[in-house]
């Protein structure tokens, strides 16, 4: 069975039409919920912070929506399909980090009662300095994780939409960005809320189902797993089991790696949009709450993702994926949840 | 319901800090907080540098295909659902009546 899937290596059947549309319809859906949830707003507080009236778990589950991103979900398998442990290694500095959140940052900014990441910071010393500096630093950060975000997109696009011409993806692209500034224009803090919650919840189930449906196809057994990805890999296949495939390579890529490991774990509780939404809750034991269910979901959803990523390497082959052209974006297309699909269809 | 960040009126808050009660609030949460994150951005660190130097150390297999590496990673994994449950407890227990009390005092009395 798996050699006949391995055969059919072709390209997926991909109906573009039919993509299309079920975009479409998740756009129209979650356009409708915000502009219903916005007629509730009428004060500043309400636009920025929801007027502080979700629940614990309604914050954690889009908290966990807005952090697992593009970055998590197809990059992370992605790498691991590619570079087996190292790519693990991303998924647990991106878990512990909430630690720090959890423990350090969520509650104290939540008593603060102020709207954002500047005010907090700005609360006891000099406005403007201070101030300006939490803008830089917040727009030095949005730029870069909407850049990856956007790229994710584009390589989504070119896969489900057919949309292959780089002027069609930019197109594409600026469209799902405009979207997305309607949605925060007129739904405010409460709109874009429910849309991650009605985002994570989709992707975390979707996600549930392949995990299940990869193991199943390994009698569920994770050490079969393992050892088919390792021999699809060719003949230093167990190079990905184990670290050091990305970042062993020399001295500096070693250093290179703590540095990173130490950007995982101190960066996410500084993450303007996250740290945004400690506010929409009424008080610190909810946001404490929030993080708990964050950290669960969010550390539930990268054990699936360490399935599937070997499971794309199982069942696709890292020499599949990586003789797709192009950088490491295309990878996260051949590992989309769509062509993972394609092959379980296949059985 | 809606607030903005206005000052609730005539709450002296440097009175309020410097009772008993607020002190041993705050050394109470510090005395967990502060230790739980060494523990665990250590054992982070140990882990991240396990992994980038002692790489046959951790290919090493333990059960079928599994390694060492794999075993520690979800070890991580593990140790932080542990440590938010122990945080999550010792605030519902020890940190949140001691702050109910406080804020009654202050919102009660207005002073």
């Amino acid at each position: 069975m798996k050699d006949f899937l391995a055969e059919a290596a072709g390209p997926a059947s991909n109906n573009p039409i039919l993509n299309i549309c079920i975009f479409a319809a998740f756009v129209i859906i979650t356009l409708v919920i915000v502009v219903v949830v916005s007629r509730r707003n009428s004060t500043a507080a309400d636009f920025y912070t929801a007027g502080h009236s979700f629940t614990g778990a309604q914050n954690g589950i889009a908290i966990s929506g807005d952090y697992l991103s593009a970055a998590s979900f197809l990059g992370i398998a992605g790498a691991i399909a590619l570079n087996g442990y190292d790519g693990f290694l991303y998924s647990i500095g991106f878990l512990v980090a909430w630690l720090v959140a959890l423990l350090l940052v969520a509650e104290l900014m939540r008593n603060t009662g102020r709207y954002t990441m500047a005010d907090v910071l700005s609360f006891r010393m000099k406005q403007r300095p201070v101030r300006t500096a939490a803008a830089v630093s917040t727009l030095a950060v949005t730029f870069f994780y909407l850049l990856a975000q956007m790229a994710g997109a584009g390589g989504l696009v070119a896969l489900l939409l057919g949309v292959t011409s780089k002027f069609g993806q930019g197109i594409v692209i600026a469209v799902v960005g405009v979207v997305m500034i309607t949605y925060v224009l007129v739904g405010g803090m409460r709109g874009t809320t429910w849309v991650q919650i009605i985002k994570a919840a989709l992707l975390i189930v979707g996600a549930a189902v392949m995990f299940v449906w990869v193991l199943s196809l390994f009698g569920f057994n994770l050490s079969a797993l393992l050892g088919t990805a390792a021999s699809k890999a060719g003949e230093h296949g167990e190079a990905l089991l184990s670290p050091g495939k990305q970042y062993g390579k020399t001295g500096l890529t070693q250093l290179d790696f703590v540095s990173l490991g130490l950007a995982l774990v101190l960066g996410t509780a500084g993450l303007p949009h996250i740290l945004m939404r400690f506010y929409t809750v009424p008080n610190a034991k909810e946001a404490r709450k929030s993080v708990v269910w964050a950290i669960w979901l969010i550390g539930i959803f990268y054990l699936f993702t360490l399935v599937l990523g070997y499971g794309a390497a199982a069942l696709v082959g890292p020499a599949a994926i990586d003789a797709a052209p192009g950088k490491a974006k295309t990878r996260q297309r051949r590992c989309s949840p769509r062509r993972l699909v394609d092959r379980f269809c296949w059985v | 319901m809606s607030e903005s960040p206005a000052k609730p009126p005539a709450i002296d808050w440097e009175a309020v800090e410097s009772t008993k009660e607020f002190k041993e609030l705050r050394r109470k949460r510090r005395g967990f907080v502060l230790p739980m994150a060494a523990l665990f951005l250590l054992w982070y660190l140990l882990y991240v540098l396990l992994a980038d130097y002692a790489h046959d150390f951790m290919a090493y297999k333990l059960l079928g295909n599994i390694n060492v590496g794999l075993v520690l990673g979800l070890l991580q994994f593990v140790s932080t659902f542990v440590i938010t449950g122990l945080y999550v407890r010792f605030a519902n227990r020890n940190l949140d009546p001691v702050a109910d009390r406080i804020r009654e005092q202050i919102e009660g009395t207005g002073k």
